[in-house]
């Protein structure tokens, strides 16, 4: 029967090609197929050191020493405008706590010391990010969107005025505002200081709030091209906004730095993934 | 008649072989007159950018034509060199010109939040 | 003057007050997560002030209402915002306007602006006309010389002849017709199988292959080929094509010489339905997939292409298209409702002619390739309207009339009888109707979820309760009610099988409305979409018609309400129409006829009823 055969055989070199076809479209259906390889997020481990470090005195280097950095890379904020036009990469993260007290070390080169606040002229600043929620989703990187964050903001201007005693130089200075370029210099006026680092809140963009209670203390020095900067909180949360420490737990936090020379405030900075803190 | 079916046969194949063969040359001839890079932007979840690392020429005008394949929102940003575009939609396609004028290797990233790996779309442009 | 102040005084009280007391300020807020949104209905009273806050809770999405054409849109941690007067009654849905993921056509919710006056007003219509209809038919007298007249107006056997005109005559009995429009078809499919390769996984909306085919083909084929062409698609399916070829070894010519291939014949037990019911059933297992993913629009045609080709090489003639094609078996039954026909237009003719080129085919065209016998076929069913008997008819018998609506409904005879295969697949075709409703336009995402598969245990589920829905539950009911008719009848000899049969047919003019109703919510919204595929069909970044920017812009959204509605009615009561007919086939005397019909009467309303609650309550 060569007639049988011959349709047979069409037949079956037709599937084959059909399915070489539907194969290759498959692979090729997310555009040409690489190898994905999952990134781990950085893990910042929290040892218990029995010290305590007076801030009013100095940072303790020694101290800083014992402990391994760890290094952080840090990208543009260009998720949420407006957008970070400088990028500072990467830091160097050390942290530790004696059970009454969790102390974080952030190391970062920094060409000028910017501790000056006027009109177009911005501070220098670091802050660390905890979101408050047990379940944390990755897009809530963007200041809490889905749940509340704690953040600790360090500013060189505030530190200045904090620690120096050295009285504003100027009553005004220009802050950010959303959402946009020409309208985001927009004059504030001072308030006396509690302390070098604001202790905030945020649950989605734009909503950032300094809490009743200001909690957290840090101080920075910058030397030789680097800021070294120290924040102190006490190791138990002082109320329910701010960020939970639990020994033996992993928790995530996220960074962020300013660079006053290149015009860096508000949403304009450089920022971090989550990473991972193991409170030892 | 004879001819009648061979003008009939001929247009079946220029339906179907031509039309494949039309539009990929087409599309050829298009990137080659036109662009550059091609840039395809995808979730780090499905490939990243591809390429993830784009060389270009050092002083002459670069074009890259970026193309979301995916079915949410990306966006792209050079900040070396001031390139950005807030938004490319799925299905979008956008064209970015500019002359690097520093050489060096300089970062570029997806702007909208796309997936849970938003943060490590990134990719590398290298100017020599 | 008092009686001016007291009309005042009633208006404020009966009128304006209660617009004023009880219209509020209500901020809603709205998260938005792939693909649904939380939460879904909403309910406010006409005069609220509604404000709507959008909440995005992992990507980029959208929102607009229908109807009021506002819009808004909220990024992960930027919301969106938007206010409005709630004005307008009626239920809206609201949609994402910024593609999000594959399901992003089919993120909606629903927003019922109370009273639903909309929704009353339709519901009271049916309820109205249908026992109106039973009103008149218990009481109006049956004259003995009363023509049969569809709603008292058409008369049933008027046809209108269009190959009368010679251009038309001309045109048909061309060996180009319909070859042409196939070439072309066949460039379209070709476009749309390379789009649907290259387009992967990418948004659907912006691919050309699921543009034209599930929006701009379906609704088409749904709105105006289906309802009044019966099977025009099958004549300029491109899908046959090279089978034809293969077994023709001419495209154009007429070959006389016996068709290559194995020329098998169809084996008798499968020449019904049955078969393209399975396949259509299984088909739409996966619509979550080629509705949405252009890879696999690519890989279901590519397969239904392939499989014509082999069927073709080993069967006889059109057998793929009569008995296996997806399309083919609504096409089929839907046919049956169409107001356009192919038959013989003499039939006197036709006894005295031998033999019958028709059938066997001359030098001037092949013999009907759909199986069919062209000198006396009476309905739609299998006609695929492929032209050859016109072209091979040596005294121009073969005519193209226009007709009433459903008149294929009525036929009954041996050759082609009615059969439990068509009327499985009016159940079918009306529990996918309902299926595909409450998955894809209707706001719960639990359905959406199953549907494309998001967990393996949910999409079994879901093909299961499709099955079982399709096949065993909506036969059931119509099952109890086909009793029932037989109860009221008061006839006791008549097989129920014979009811059964007969009554199915009535869902066959509400099914097609059905699906019209649904392609409506399918193109208004998403129509405008067709323009940016036009110009660029593979995203490339071409722009041939200068429309690739073409912003997505729903059309008529405020009337598409209405314009539901009044399908949904018109198409009840051609059901109405051709049911208490076929009742009065069914049963040999006219009383048992009207008290059978109450109860498939009920039957039709009811669903009638759910329809309207689904589209528009």
């Amino acid at each position: 029967m060569r007639r049988k055969s011959v349709i047979i055989s069409i037949s079956v070199i037709l599937i084959v090609l059909f399915g070489l076809i539907v194969y290759r479209g498959f692979r090729y259906t997310r555009g040409v197929p690489v190898s994905v390889e999952k990134k781990e997020k950085p893990v910042l481990e929290v040892p218990f050191i029995d010290i305590d470090i007076d801030l009013a005195k100095d940072i303790s280097l020694e101290v800083w020493n014992r402990i391994p950095p760890k290094e952080i890379e840090l990208n543009y904020q260009v998720t949420i405008l407006p957008w970070g036009k400088s990028l500072i990469s990467p830091i160097i993260v050390k942290a530790f706590h004696n059970k009454k007290f969790i102390f974080f070390y952030i190391r970062y080169k920094d060409e000028t010391e910017n501790r000056t606040i006027s009109t177009n002229k911005f501070s220098d600043a670091v802050a660390i990010m905890f979101p408050l929620e047990d379940k944390v989703q990755p897009a809530t990187l963007m200041m809490g969107f889905l749940g509340e964050v704690n953040i600790w903001q360090w500013k060189a201007s505030q530190d200045k005025e904090y620690w120096l005693k050295t009285s504003a130089e100027n009553k005004v200075y220009t802050d950010f505002y959303y959402p946009f370029e020409e309208k985001e210099l927009f004059p504030v006026s001072k308030d006396v200081h509690r302390s070098a680092v604001n202790d905030l809140v945020a649950i989605r963009v734009g909503t950032i709030t300094p809490k009743e209670n200001q909690n957290v203390h840090g101080r920075g020095f910058w030397k030789d091209g680097y800021w070294n900067v120290i924040f102190k909180r006490s190791f138990e949360p002082p109320d329910e906004h701010s960020a939970k420490f639990v020994i033996g737990e992993k928790r995530l936090c996220a960074f962020a730095v300013w660079e006053g020379e290149k015009g860096d405030r508000g949403g304009r900075k450089s920022i971090s993934d989550w990473v991972e803190v193991i409170i030892k | 008649m004879k001819r009648n079916e061979i003008i009939a046969v001929i247009l079946v194949i220029l339906a179907t072989v031509g039309t494949v063969v039309g539009i990929f040359g087409i599309e050829k001839y298009r990137r080659a007159k036109l662009f550059t890079v091609e840039l395809i932007a995808r979730q780090p979840a499905h490939g990243n950018w591809y390429p993830r690392r784009i060389k270009v020429p050092f002083g002459k005008e670069v074009r890259i034509i970026i193309r979301n394949i995916e079915t949410v929102s990306h966006g792209f940003a050079l900040p070396a060199f001031n390139v950005a575009v807030p938004e490319i939609k799925a299905g979008e396609v956008v064209v970015v010109r500019f002359t690097p004028d520093k050489k060096g290797t300089f970062p570029f990233m997806c702007t909208v939040w796309c997936s849970d790996e938003h943060m490590d779309m990134t990719g590398e442009l290298v100017v020599e | 003057m008092k009686k001016v102040k007291t009309f005042l005084l009633l208006n404020f009280f009966f009128l304006v007050l209660p617009n004023l007391c009880f219209a509020e300020e209500r901020l809603i807020e709205i998260k938005a997560k792939k693909f649904s949104y939380t939460p879904n209905i909403i309910k406010v009273k006409k005069g609220d002030l509604v404000r709507v806050r959008l909440i995005s809770e992992d990507v980029h999405h959208g929102f607009f209402l229908d109807g009021y054409n506002i819009e808004t849109s909220a990024y992960p941690g930027v919301d969106g915002s938007v206010s409005f007067v709630a004005n307008k009654t009626g239920r809206f849905t609201f949609r994402c306007s910024v593609t999000c993921g594959d399901f992003h056509p089919y993120m909606v919710g629903y927003l019922i602006v109370e009273p639903n006056i909309r929704f009353y007003t339709f519901i009271f219509l049916v309820i109205f006309l249908g026992l109106g209809s039973i009103l008149l038919l218990f009481f109006k007298r049956e004259k003995v010389n009363d023509k049969d007249k569809l709603f008292g107006l058409i008369d049933l056997n008027w046809r209108f002849e269009l190959t009368k005109f010679k251009i038309i005559r001309t045109l048909f009995k061309s060996r180009w017709f319909p070859l042409l429009l196939l070439i072309f078809n066949l460039f379209v499919f070709t476009v749309i199988l390379i789009a649907g390769f290259i387009g992967g996984y990418q948004a659907g909306n912006y691919n050309f292959g699921i543009m034209i085919v599930w929006i701009l083909w379906w609704v088409l084929l749904m709105l105006i080929l289906v309802p009044v062409f019966s099977r025009a698609w099958c004549m300029m399916c491109p899908f046959p094509i090279f089978s034809d070829w293969f077994q023709r070894k001419r495209l154009f010519a007429v070959n006389q010489d016996k068709p290559s291939g194995l020329n098998l014949k169809w084996p008798k037990k499968l020449k019904n339905m049955w078969l393209m019911n399975i396949v259509f059933l299984f088909t739409t297992f996966f619509s979550g997939f080629f509705t949405v993913r252009p890879f696999a629009t690519f890989v279901l045609l590519g397969f239904i292409i392939l499989l014509a080709f082999i069927i073709g090489m080993i069967f006889e003639k059109r057998s793929f298209c009569l008995y296996i094609c997806p399309i083919s078996g609504f096409q089929g039954l839907y046919s049956q409702f169409a107001m356009s026909e192919i038959r013989v237009k003499n039939p006197e003719i036709c006894k005295k002619h031998t033999p019958k080129t028709c059938f066997v085919g001359n030098e001037n065209g092949y013999g009907c390739p759909w199986l069919l016998t062209p000198f006396d076929f009476k309905k739609n069913t299998y006609c695929g309207m492929c032209t050859e008997c016109f072209k091979t008819c040596p005294y121009d018998n073969m005519a193209f009339n226009l007709r009433p609506p459903g008149v294929d409904l009525l036929v009954d005879t041996k050759r082609e009888p009615k059969g439990l295969d068509e009327a499985w697949k009016a159940f079918i075709m009306l529990g996918i109707a309902i299926v595909f409703f409450l998955a894809y336009q209707g706001p719960w995402g639990f359905i959406k979820d199953m549907a494309r598969a998001t967990t393996l245990d949910g999409y079994l589920r879901f093909i299961i309760f499709h099955t079982i829905f399709n096949l065993l539950v909506i036969p059931a009911v119509f099952f109890v009610f086909v009793y029932l008719s037989k109860l009221f009848s008061g006839n006791k000899e008549i097989p129920l099988k014979k009811v059964f049969i007969n009554f199915a047919y009535t869902l066959v003019p509400i099914g097609l409305g059905v699906w019209i109703t649904f392609s409506l919510g399918i193109i208004l919204p998403n129509g405008s979409y067709i323009l940016h595929i036009l110009s660029d069909p593979f995203a490339w970044g071409w722009n041939l018609f200068g429309t690739a920017n073409f912003p997505w812009t729903p059309v008529f959204t405020g009337i598409m309400g209405y314009l539901q509605g009044i399908t949904l009615i018109i198409f009840y009561l051609f059901s109405l129409a051709y049911g208490f007919r076929l009742s009065k086939q069914v049963y040999p005397e006219l009383k048992q006829a009207k008290y059978g019909w109450i109860p498939i009467f009920s039957f039709l309303t009811l669903i009638t009823l759910i329809f309207l609650w689904l589209f528009i309550g």
